[in-house]
């Protein structure tokens, strides 16, 4: 290529692929001094790995990296090299302390001292006031990182990376957590960059943002490399269309035929988190949830299972409105979650299999105070052949199970109770297409016994085939629910990436 | 080379050896059956005192009351959390009998059951401060030991209770088939335990919450109660070890239980406790013990001051937290 002269970062053809599946292929994009470049696709697409792969996280299996600081190009190794060589990464949160003062966090590692060899903290809080103030963001220096609310961290985490005189910064969603008025600051800031001909590339799933914001954009699908194109060239249908453009496929084929309503959701609302939150779930209905990263499905569907608290709403269960304060009482009522993070929410990882498997229901085999234990293994080999769970042995602890096996102990778990709703939360990712497709089948034989189910997932196509009906979230409020025979994934996305005023829902 | 040579029945030994024996010696339980072991015969050769039927009793005697410490300590840390208060509550216990006993001149199965009552709800208090306030356990217990260990000073004025009435004192005199009866309690409470922790429901939830407390909490275990349970529990087998501590020492001292608080948590943890949560048994928390108090003993017969025991034992729980970490690092 003979772009040298104004490139600053190169990727030909890049390949990565993890067991089961291939996150990159071939995939090309090159970055421009001075350049806002964005980055899009649906969750899944390569987005991440390709940021990784920049910042050197990972290897690639194939192609190459070059970065163009003077006019040679160089390959880098790890994350530490890259950030020695100006690559900042803005959604790398790990930069920052949360216990310190913004402050001490800007000139942590180069805190001034005075002749006296004592940290001049004056200095300190002087010089950060200034760098707040150039980014009109009012905020006291001296103040703590964990005394901030999310959207301040995630400012002030990216005003300390472009302290480090970088050359290149990425910024990987970095309005989830942003209000419309921080989200403009962010905006200010990245021009200012732009001006001092640093590179820019833009990861985000929000098409309006990246269309105001980016110079060029480069769309990802399922690994591959769609197109890269200058905004003035497209509309956001077209960006749209080329990050789904595909079929839905067979294997989300499942009969269902919901009935009367059994589960109502009234006006749950949290603070920040949520607002205004109302729906309602028929009996033998799979209730698709979509959205974007931060658009607030997890945490309605936590507060929904007793894990959180909520400001207000009520839940009523057949016509009866039912109280949940803990996940023991949601499950008493009948209402089970498979949580977005099996490892971290879903496992006791050092226990066995079996024990995983019974763990929420040790109530219905305990007689006079005694476990059966022999009624214990009985129900986990049960289990274990009805969701084939592939493991050597019911006594074979949990963490060295695969994914697949891992999200199935997890479902098992939720089976051994009598639950009339059951919740799943991003239950298919990280775990194979076979796996994948046992899920659906667990599903689809849970709607034939009667069950209701709400089902949480980013991922279009899936969302699309096996919902009856998909509420669509965004900033933490429903912007719509519509069948899903009407849905495409250019309309949910569409409405996905809308964000809602917020003033019109205090009224 | 050697091996083509060998018989079948011989390569079938040899994989015996390796499938079942190997493996068993590796585990904390094995490692410390062995290393016991090697010690007493070595104890046994160097000195004519310690192999005498006298001594071995008096060894196991002596082992109850950090025993049944060790395993409050192992309870609570199966449970992900630790627990340095468990000393102190035994402490208070024996000398709240003591007074009850030789102060008041309560009746002895009135003044056990308000003893008992005392260590428990001791246990209990930790409980309600750890999980109300989700404090850091080792905060909460470093903060109720101190408050325990001023309380005994408070209410002994600082002096030993002594005058026990022989109806108390002649329990701890019991043999039953030669055989002391601070054995047969800590026999039981050690079968207790064991049954609790592999039967209920409580046992089990246990290992769940010390294996990451979001999955309890999802998995619709009760956390307040579960919590208040383990330490109570703890606070208990506390409570009884310092029934067992008066009876030995016909008397409480206002120090009792102080040496204990972390010599039973390194019991625990020599017997494969993982400070980490969610691994840890009854069986090993008892070998731990029993090495402690071996060493110990062997000590004195060797004739090593108590000086240099009091290194040796901060050595061994060195030696302790080291083998959680390699055996987590494995």
């Amino acid at each position: 290529m003979s772009v040298k002269h104004d490139s600053l970062l190169e990727v030909d053809n890049v390949s990565k692929g993890f067991p089961g599946v291939q996150a990159l292929k071939k995939v090309s994009l090159q970055l421009k001094k001075g350049e806002i470049h964005g980055l899009v696709g649906e969750n899944g697409a390569g987005k991440s790995t390709l940021v990784k792969i920049i910042t050197g996280a990972y290897k690639q299996d194939d192609g190459i990296v070059k970065f163009f600081k003077n006019s040679e190009g160089i390959s880098i190794k790890d994350p530490i090299e890259a950030q020695k060589f100006g690559i900042a990464a803005a959604y790398q949160h790990l930069t920052i302390v949360p216990e310190i003062s913004i402050g001490e966090n800007f000139f942590v590692g180069k805190l001034p001292l005075n002749k006296m060899g004592v940290v001049n903290w004056e200095q300190v809080y002087s010089k950060s006031k200034k760098i707040l103030q150039e980014y009109n963001i009012n905020l006291n220096p001296r103040t703590k990182i964990n005394r901030l609310s999310v959207a301040q961290q995630a400012l002030v985490t990216i005003i300390k990376a472009t302290l480090q005189d970088p050359y290149l910064v990425i910024f990987d969603e970095p309005t989830a957590h942003l209000s419309n008025e921080q989200s403009e600051m962010l905006y200010n800031l990245i021009f200012r960059l732009k001006e001092k001909g640093i590179g820019i590339l833009y990861v985000s799933h929000y098409i309006e943002e990246v269309m105001e914001l980016c110079d060029r954009i480069t769309v990802l699908k399922d690994g591959r490399l769609i197109d890269t194109v200058g905004v003035d060239d497209v509309n956001e249908n077209k960006i749209m269309e080329m990050m789904v453009g595909r079929k839905i496929e067979e294997m989300y084929d499942l009969n269902t035929c919901p009935k009367e309503e059994v589960l109502r959701v009234e006006d749950f609302s949290k603070n920040n988190t949520f607002q205004n939150i109302s729906f309602s779930l028929k009996k033998q209905e799979i209730l698709g949830f979509f959205g974007l990263e931060g658009a607030g499905r997890t945490e309605v569907m936590r507060s929904l299972f007793g894990a959180d608290k909520r400001e207000k709403g009520q839940v009523f269960l057949e016509g009866e409105e039912i109280f949940i304060d803990t996940p023991e009482d949601a499950l008493n009522h009948g209402i089970g979650l498979i949580p977005e993070d099996r490892m971290t929410q879903g496992l006791a990882l050092p226990l066995s299999t079996s024990d995983n498997i019974n763990m929420s229901s040790y109530d219905s085999i305990t007689k006079f105070g005694v476990l059966n234990l022999k009624n214990a293994v009985e129900r986990a080999k049960e289990f274990i052949k009805k969701l084939d769970i592939r493991t050597p042995s019911f006594k074979t602890k949990v963490e060295k199970l695969s994914g697949g096996n891992q999200q199935k102990t997890v479902i098992a778990k939720m089976l051994c109770r009598e639950l009339d709703v059951l919740i799943f939360d991003e239950a298919t990712t990280g775990v194979d297409v076979g796996a994948k497709v046992e899920i659906y089948r667990i599903i689809e034989r849970l709607i034939n016994e009667g069950k209701s189910i709400i089902f949480i997932s980013s991922y279009l196509p899936e969302v699309i085939g096996i919902s009856d009906r998909i509420v669509v979230m965004s900033q933490g409020q429903i912007v719509g629910i519509i069948d899903a025979q009407e849905a495409s994934e250019e309309k949910l996305l569409k409405m996905a990436s809308k964000i809602p005023k917020k003033e019109n829902f205090h009224g | 080379m050697a091996k083509q040579y060998s018989t079948a029945e011989e390569n079938s030994a040899i994989n015996k050896f390796n499938e079942y024996i190997v493996p068993f010696f590796k585990t904390p339980e094995g490692t410390l059956i062995l290393v016991i072991f090697i010690i007493s015969i070595a104890l046994s050769i160097v000195t004519d005192s310690f192999l005498t039927t006298y001594n071995i009793f008096n060894l196991f005697r002596q082992s109850t009351v950090l025993g049944l410490i060790a395993i409050a300590s192992l309870i609570v840390i199966i449970s992900g959390g630790i627990d340095v208060s468990v000393g102190a509550i035994a402490g208070l216990t024996a000398m709240n009998l003591a007074i009850f006993l030789g102060v008041f001149s309560y009746p002895v199965f009135l003044s056990v059951i308000f003893a008992i009552l005392i260590g428990t709800g001791a246990g209990l208090f930790n409980g309600i401060i750890i999980h109300e306030t989700r404090m850091p356990s080792f905060i909460a217990t470093l903060g109720t030991m101190t408050i325990m260990q001023g309380a005994i000073k408070l209410l002994s004025g600082g002096r030993t209770v002594s005058g026990l009435p022989g109806s108390f004192t002649s329990i701890g005199m019991i043999d039953i088939f030669g055989i002391n009866i601070f054995l047969y309690i800590w026999m039981f409470f050690i079968l207790l335990t064991w049954v609790i922790i592999k039967y209920t429901k409580f046992g089990r939830n246990i290992f769940v919450l010390g294996s990451n407390m979001e999955v309890a909490k999802l998995s619709g275990i009760n956390l307040r109660k579960t919590t208040y349970l383990t330490y109570s529990f703890a606070g208990f087998l506390c409570s009884i070890s310092g029934i067992l501590l008066t009876l030995r020492l016909f008397s409480a001292v206002p120090t009792g239980g102080q040496g204990y608080n972390l010599t039973g948590i390194a019991a625990a943890v020599i017997g494969g406790a993982s400070l980490k949560g969610a691994t840890g048994s009854v069986q090993g928390a008892v070998l731990g013990t029993l090495l402690v108090m071996l060493i110990r003993n062997g000590g004195v017969h060797i004739g090593i001051t108590p000086f240099v025991m009091e290194v040796i034992t901060g050595a061994l729980i060195i030696i302790a937290v080291a083998l959680d970490t390699f055996r987590k690092t494995d």
